[in-house]
């Protein structure tokens, strides 16, 4: 596949994408004032989502930490997009995806009753700060009981800080007593939010969040649902750019299932014009591997500009940061 | 499997090193470097599964491939999970080892870094903090190197110069280098300057660069150093458009107030004047020092609406300003008009902060106006066109009349003893006549006439297209509406008009000469009477003689004795026979010829010279009446007295020394008086005609009829005799009006026991009829012009003759 296909399809998801995104702040408005209409709403919102998704998987995962907008409405977006493609490949049942998909869009629906600056966890966050921030959960329960959420969307948002071994909240539930689609729910709202933290600084390459979840963070989800989430992303989720063992770079833009450490890539090449680049398999280059991830702002520029479809102005200072992402091969 | 053996080749790496069984995939040795990295002693291991410690997706995958047998060996970076259940990041290598024929392992180098990673995390956090801050300012920033390529911008510096987006996604200095040079007014100064700053690396530069988008910045430059050198050049630009803006306005607002010619003054809340500009203190006549602290509404007040201090305040409390027409009262205390605009200055808070006055000095605006409404066209009284357009309109009939030959004729109007109406009745009084008569006027006009109205008591009429019959066909018409009775409230009284003609071209081709000859003429008339109209003949010229000219003619005749006295005979109608004489003043000028009394008797009355004049006749008529006297002629002589010598403190004095000095009985003068000089202070003149009644003299009433004696005073004063005006003689015995009036005097000097005289007989039917109404006296043509003293005495001895023979012949 070449490079422009790969253009065009993200372009698609990237409409919806936006249009999600708008309708979702129009619904989040209305929660409160017009419960019942908000309701349906999101359910017209999580149908499409489940229509459109159908084909465009990897698309849809590359584009979830290339999104700029409200940080509220793209953190619901790219949770509901995760937990659906997590969800259908959980091999879920149509009416449990679209019960998972309204409490994925809504989970964080309590935060609206919290002042702005205690939206977003943070380490600095006193005690009591930390106390008012989990709130949330128990707000957002109250609002989906005035929308008349079905049961199995109310439990997600419910249960969406709980965690496997017990060390979440509110109730502290562990394994089993988490229900199955709040156990998808908590392992994409994690890696969302350690892709797109409050402090960009803090952001985590979606490769590096995959290895935090399965490491650091290991004990706190379904063993068998992060299974089948990285089989999902890989170990270089689409969109990831990436260094290769021999220093060139590249970016992700499938994911191999059998050979998750073998994904199909476009490798940044001066001789060969952006359109003609071609996507390599890695599985076919023995020795070649990848060596790590790196945030794509920290690519040079002329391999950033070659790599993504997007573009990026040039001489804002943020560029800079690629001289910290070391070894400029201009 | 045993590999104590390489234990001592693991010690010796820098890395952390395990080696790892390919079946079981347990850590079958490990160096030190690799227990105090995991913080784990040996033991703890050396015998667990890798995937325990190495546990990310992509070290589980590997080794499940190594374990099928699809690799054997990786290159990444990863996350080694601690004791403690924390990561550490780490670069980590595997390759497979072959220690012997039969022992094969996986070596597992380890290097940590996690010092790097938090190096680059504090590096990141660094950027994203500056990065804030260079988006936070208020400042657009950009960043150079030494030759001028582009580092970097900030939002803020894309704004303020309206980066296009293309530009920004294109790393193209010279592109973006274009963009700046074309959006700045003045690029070749734009270029030359980026020039010389380039070419001196160390100078902080500072200047303003005005864009097209009117955006005006401020660009300041520092060089960047490192060490010391310069490694480029940090540019920010600031929009100070806003605060241009705001300077130029107060410093425009202060030139206005310096130099406004409007009176400007601030007043605080109480009205105290706090500043007041250059014109205020001229239009107050203070310098600003004693001016402040002077109250404000005590300087203004309103004409229109009559309001002041107070009242100001509350039209100002109304709507915040007020503007009209006021009076100012400077320091001098004579007012001054103004136009006055007051703002009362109200912060958010409603608080009043102060008071703004500005004063226009409408003095000569006013003086204008009034000078326009003087060359405006119309009189204000009558409506009736004014000079300046008649002007016009003559000046435009005169070309017409010389381009079409024909005719056209001025009409010269002049109201008979309209003065005379106004003293007595009052201006406002007079004012209706002036407008009634004007509307009598305009009735008499055909469409392409104007009548205009061009002083007191003068109208010109211009007749256009007509000559000079026309012209007396149209004037003789005027002179019937005009005399009509007019009827004021309830009095009535009869207006005449003396008028004369000047005819085009006859009488003149210019505006001017036509005018003035036309006046002439109606001198005339008043001289021989009034209430006529009269043609402009040639020889009046000397009546353009200017009266300065005929004053000091009067005094040169009178000195010289070119006055004399001629005496018209009054006869009285019964007895036919001559009774008495009325003295009139006659001047033959050596260089002017005759000249009549009605030219220069006004302008003696205008001059004062009339006192002098006035005794002369009074001496030479007593001196005649004493002549006649002793030659045994009982003849009494009548002499007119004019107002100013009536009234003059002597005259009482003069009479009686002039009477005694001649030795004349007084019974033998009689003094005629007008209506006018009667009414005019009655408790005095009743005082004066009582003493000169007591002299023994006899009094008369003038041209009476045509003044408005009062019936009641009349009944007061000592007189003996009404004279009957010549106007009301005029039409009798056919003019029934004047038939009426005449009838009416002669019944009322009946009524009053007074005897009645009638002037200006001319034929023998207005005799008659004058003898028919039962009038005493009269005098005129039809018996005799006033005649030389000799020729009188001559027509006294034929009398006598034909006295004494008429009965011997009977």
């Amino acid at each position: 596949m070449l490079l422009g296909e790969q253009n065009a399809s993200l372009k698609v998801c990237e409409r919806q994408y936006s249009q999600a995104a708008k309708s979702y702040k129009q619904l989040l408005e209305q929660a409160k004032a017009q419960p019942d209409k908000s309701y349906a709403q999101s359910q017209v919102l999580v149908d499409e989502a489940i229509r459109q998704l159908q084909g465009l998987e990897e698309s849809s995962i590359r584009l979830l930490s290339e999104q700029a907008g409200d940080r509220a409405s793209l953190h619901s977006i790219n949770v509901l997009v995760l937990s659906l493609l997590l969800g259908k490949a959980c091999g879920l049942a149509e009416a449990d995806l679209q019960a998972l998909g309204i409490g994925a869009l809504l989970h964080d629906i309590g935060k609206q009753e919290l002042p702005n600056r205690l939206r977003w966890d943070d380490e600095q966050f006193s005690s009591a700060e930390k106390k008012l921030y989990q709130e949330h959960v128990r707000h957002g329960i109250a609002l989906g009981i005035k929308m008349e959420l079905p049961s199995a969307a109310l439990q997600c948002i419910a249960q969406h800080h709980e965690a496997a071994n017990g060390n979440g909240y509110p109730m502290r539930l562990s394994g089993e007593r988490i229900s199955p689609l709040a156990r998808i729910l908590t392992l994409t709202n994690q890696y969302d939010n350690l892709c797109n933290p409050g402090n960009p600084a803090a952001a985590q390459t979606p490769h590096e969040a995959l290895s935090t979840i399965f490491t650091r963070l290991k004990g706190r989800f379904d063993a068998q649902t992060m299974s089948v989430f990285i089989r999902m992303m890989g170990v270089y989720p689409p969109g990831s750019a990436v260094q290769l063992t021999d220093d060139r770079y590249a970016m992700v833009v499938s994911v191999n299932s059998s050979r998750p450490l073998k994904p199909r890539l476009i490798i940044y090449n001066p001789h060969i014009p952006k359109a003609e680049a071609l996507v390599v398999d890695l599985e076919q280059q023995a020795d070649l591997g990848v060596k790590r991830s790196i945030k794509p702002i920290q690519l040079p520029r002329q391999a950033l500009d070659y790599l993504s479809p997007r573009q990026h102005i040039c001489y804002f200072f943020e560029r800079a940061s690629s001289l910290a992402g070391g070894n400029d091969t201009s | 499997m045993n590999v104590e053996r390489w234990q001592s080749l693991l010690e010796g790496m820098i890395d952390a090193v395990w080696l790892v069984d390919p079946l079981t995939l347990h850590i079958v040795a490990a160096n030190r470097a690799a227990t105090s990295m995991l913080n784990r002693e040996p033991g703890d291991l050396i015998g667990r599964v890798v995937t325990e410690l190495a546990a990310t997706p992509e070290d589980q995958f590997f080794w499940k491939d190594v374990a099928a047998g699809l690799t054997d060996h990786i290159l990444s970076e990863t996350l080694i999970l601690l004791k403690d259940g924390s990561t550490v990041p780490v670069e980590r290598r595997v390759s497979r080892v072959k220690l012997s024929t039969e022992i094969v392992v996986y070596q597992v180098a380890i290097s940590n870094r996690a010092e790097q990673r938090r190096v680059e995390q504090e590096l990141e956090n660094l950027l994203a903090e500056l990065r804030a801050t260079l988006d936070s300012t208020a400042d657009g920033i950009l960043v150079t190197d030494t030759d001028g390529g582009v580092r970097g911008y900030n939002q803020r510096f894309a704004e303020l110069w309206d980066m296009p987006n293309e530009l920004m996604i294109r790393k193209d200095d010279a592109a973006t280098h274009a963009w700046m040079t074309q959006n700045v007014l003045n690029s070749a100064e734009y270029e030359s300057r980026i020039r010389t700053i380039a070419n001196s690396a160390l100078t902080e530069t500072r200047d303003v660069v005005a864009l097209r988008s009117g955006r005006i910045l401020e660009r300041v430059s520092m060089p960047q150093l490192a060490r010391g050198r310069p490694t480029g050049r940090v540019y920010s630009f600031r929009d100070i458009t806003q605060q241009l803006a705001n300077e130029s306005r107060l410093q425009l607002a202060a030139e206005v107030f310096e130099s406004s010619l409007d009176a400007i003054c601030v007043a605080d809340p109480q009205g105290v004047i706090a500043a007041a500009n250059p014109s205020f203190e001229r239009l107050y006549g203070l310098p600003v020092e004693q001016i402040k602290g002077r109250e404000l509404w005590k300087m203004i007040r309103s004409t229109q609406y009559a309001l002041s201090g107070q009242d100001f305040l509350k039209a100002l409390a109304h709507s915040n300003a007020w503007e009209g027409e006021a009076s100012f009262l400077p320091q001098s205390g004579d007012e001054v008009p103004i136009l006055a605009s007051l703002v009362r200055v109200v912060s958010q808070g409603k608080e009043i902060l102060h008071y703004i006055a500005f004063l226009k000095d409408t003095t000569e605006k006013l003086a204008a106006l009034q000078r326009i409404e003087e060359l405006a066209f119309s009189d204000p009284l009558t409506s009736l066109p004014n000079r300046a357009l008649l002007h016009e309109r003559i000046d435009f009939s005169l070309e017409l009349c010389e381009r079409e030959h024909k005719k056209c004729a001025i009409v010269f109007i002049d109201l008979d003893h309209f003065k005379k109406i106004n003293d007595s009745m009052g201006h406002i009084f007079g004012d209706q006549v002036l407008v009634e008569v004007a509307k009598r006027l305009r009735s008499c006009l055909r469409q392409s006439d104007t009548a205009a109205r061009t002083g007191g008591d003068e109208f010109v009429l211009l007749l256009h297209d007509t000559d000079a019959l026309g012209a007396e066909a149209m004037v003789n018409r005027v002179l019937q509406r005009v005399c009509e009775p007019v009827v004021l409230g309830d009095l009535t009284l009869t207006i005449t008009g003396s008028i004369g003609i000047a005819v085009y071209p006859f009488d003149g081709t210019t505006r001017d000469e036509l005018i003035k000859n036309a006046d002439t003429a109606m001198y005339q008339v008043k001289e021989r009477g009034r209430f006529n109209f009269r043609f402009y003949q040639r020889q009046m010229n000397v009546d353009s003689l200017s009266h300065i000219k005929l004053d000091s003619a009067m005094r040169a005749a009178l000195a010289q004795g070119d006055f004399l006295l001629r005496y018209q005979p009054q006869i009285d109608l019964e007895s036919g026979r001559i009774i008495g004489a009325e003295a009139l003043l006659r001047w033959h000028s050596k260089e002017l010829g005759d000249i009549s009394p009605g030219q220069f008797i006004p302008v003696a009355e205008e001059t004062g010279f009339i006192i002098a004049l006035g005794q002369w006749v009074l001496t030479e008529a007593v001196a005649q009446a004493a002549r006649w006297q002793a030659a045994g002629i009982g003849l009494v002589v009548a002499i007119n007295v004019s107002a100013l010598q009536f009234q003059s403190s002597s005259f009482i004095d003069s009479v009686a020394a002039a009477l005694s000095q001649a030795g004349l009985e007084p019974c033998r003068l009689e003094l005629e008086l007008t209506e006018s000089i009667l009414i005019h202070d009655i408790n005095e003149t009743l005082a004066r005609l009582q003493a000169l009644a007591q002299l023994g003299i006899s009094l008369s009433i003038d041209d009476f009829g045509t003044g408005y004696s009062s019936l009641t005073y009349l009944k007061r004063f000592p007189v003996q005799k009404l004279k009957i005006d010549r106007s009301f003689v005029n039409g009798l015995p056919d003019d029934e009006s004047d038939l009426a009036i005449a009838r009416a005097i002669i019944q009322l000097g009946l009524a009053l026991r007074l005897r009645v005289i009638a002037e200006g007989v001319e034929t023998e039917r207005q005799k008659d009829c004058l003898q028919d109404l039962g009038c005493h006296e009269y005098q005129g043509y039809f018996f005799a012009a006033a005649l030389d003293s000799r020729d009188l005495e001559a027509m006294l001895t034929e009398e006598d003759k034909d006295l004494q023979s008429g009965p011997g012949k009977v």
